[in-house]
């Protein structure tokens, strides 16, 4: 029991490294942001919605087998992280009206420096773009997660993470998750695998910054074999991240509130993963495949 | 054992997946305007000029003032203030004693911002202007002190009733390093 609660600070004090790194680059997303029209701020923050989207609903279950009824409850530290590839790492943006060429590319928030573009015919004009917050080749998140049944052959599994304030000008915020699994196997008779049906919701909030939704309904399968089990699913998911912000207009400095509601690409993922299961102690690790590819990993403790 | 193991195997996997790079030196670019004002005296001189002293710096929101490094400029515009029916008016405007842009045209063609970008045909860049003034915005850390002047003349008037004025804007931007 000592080795697993020694486990289970190591896995809290990664999970703190990752929160205040995520919250750190904000501040400097608020300020890129500001300087950015509606269109040029949806292009830089796209990748962001794309890939935390598909992050947020990553690492959901490890297993199909739900008791029919009786007690259970896991706590785990789950984390993912998504893949960032040269796609995400750039956009098209508008240079102001008039200004030739009208477009040029740049980095998006997950990019390296900004574009400098020189007008065509006027050397001396010169017009650029915001550099990018994260030079990051993989984008991570990571949850604490509680899971408690059985009644039914259903569980109830709880995500919750404070998100610490981080400089003046970003606001502290929060994100939580909620789902429901049912055992589907438990009305067929016997089956060769443990299946289950589930649906989860999750929402992130930054003051008014940053407002993230987002739901997923899947359909889970697993196989014990002895310590290990193999599991993966199938499901349906939808996220839309809002952003809001402030932007002043170089001509007439007029500030205009902007709203961008950014869908995240992800709609359909297959998962596919593996565990151990040691007594009380399960470590697990799976890969997830869509629009966009997440891997998730973790190490929980329950029965 | 075998659980200590896979736990660290877990923990460099999540430690080494790179999102503990940030950008170093991220850079906003933050807009920059300086508009400077030459008033056209009422009267029967038909001349006009003058000279301003301009701290770009303090064009830039006050947030990221002690933050600035090297700027550009994107545009040059003109405009007359004032009704003044069946004039026109021509001029240059300099930095640093270094024309700028020279502009000509009807004084009703200039109510609105004439725009280098916007391929105005009133206006017309001048190459050692516009190089001074992306020189001077190149390093705003030292806090430039830019000298603007503009002048000219109206004509098609006798005289010239009071309240005009030729303004010149300069829009740029400027490299905030905000961490």
């Amino acid at each position: 029991m000592r080795t697993e609660r020694q486990l289970l600070v190591s896995l809290v004090v990664v999970l703190l490294l990752l929160v205040p790194a995520g919250g750190f680059a904000q501040t400097s997303l608020e300020d890129a942001l500001n300087q950015l029209t509606g269109p040029n701020g949806q292009a830089y923050m796209q990748p962001g919605a794309d890939l935390f989207g598909a992050n947020m609903h990553s690492g959901y279950f490890h297993s199909a087998a739900i008791p029919r009824m009786g007690f259970t409850f896991e706590f785990a530290i789950v984390g993912m992280t998504a893949p960032v590839t040269d796609d995400h790492k750039t956009c098209i943006m508008s240079t102001p009206t008039g200004f030739v060429p009208a477009t040029f590319e740049n980095a998006t928030i997950f990019g390296g420096r900004g574009t400098t573009v020189q007008h065509s015919t006027i050397p001396a004009l010169s017009y650029k773009g915001p550099d990018g917050v994260f030079d990051v080749s993989m984008f991570p998140f990571g949850m604490p997660q509680v899971t408690v049944g059985s009644v039914i052959g259903t569980q109830v599994t709880v995500r919750y993470l404070p998100i610490p304030k981080a400089g003046d000008a970003i606001p502290e915020g929060s994100t939580w998750a909620v789902g429901v699994r049912h055992s589907i196997s438990q009305w067929l008779g016997v089956l060769p695998l443990d299946v289950c049906a589930s649906y989860f919701y999750n929402s992130l909030d930054a003051g008014d910054l940053l407002d993230f939704k987002g739901s997923q309904f899947g359909l889970e399968a697993s196989k014990n074999f002895s310590m290990l089990v193999v599991y993966g699913g199938l499901a349906y998911e939808s996220s839309k991240l809002k952003v809001s912000y402030t932007y002043t207009d170089p001509v007439s400095a007029a500030k205009t509130p902007v709203t961008l509601d950014l869908e995240g690409a992800n709609t359909f993922r297959a998962t596919v993963g593996a565990g151990v299961e040691l007594g009380v102690l399960k470590i697990f690790a799976n890969a997830n495949f869509g629009s966009v590819i997440t891997y998730s990993g973790g190490i929980a403790l329950g029965n | 054992m075998k659980a200590k193991i896979l736990l660290l195997a877990l923990a460099v996997l999540l430690t080494t997946g790179g999102w503990d790079c940030f950008n170093s030196d991220i850079g906003v670019p933050v807009d920059v305007k300086f508009t400077t004002s030459y008033a056209i005296n009422p009267g029967t001189t038909l001349t006009y000029g003058g000279t301003k002293i301009v701290y770009p710096k303090d064009s830039v929101d006050q947030d990221f003032q002690d933050k600035l490094q090297s700027g550009r400029i994107y545009d040059v515009q003109v405009r007359t203030v004032g009704t003044f029916a069946g004039a026109s008016v021509s001029g240059s405007a300099s930095v640093n004693g270094l024309p700028l842009v020279t502009y000509s045209g009807k004084w009703s063609d200039f109510q609105t911002w004439q725009s280098l970008i916007g391929k105005s045909s009133y206006i017309t860049p001048q190459t050692a202007g516009l190089n001074e003034a992306t020189r001077i915005l190149k390093d705003l850390s030292l806090n430039p002190v830019v000298t603007l002047s503009a002048g000219g003349a109206v004509s098609g008037v006798s005289s010239v009733p009071a309240g005009l004025s030729v303004e010149v804007r300069i829009l740029g931007q400027a490299d905030a390093i905000v961490n």
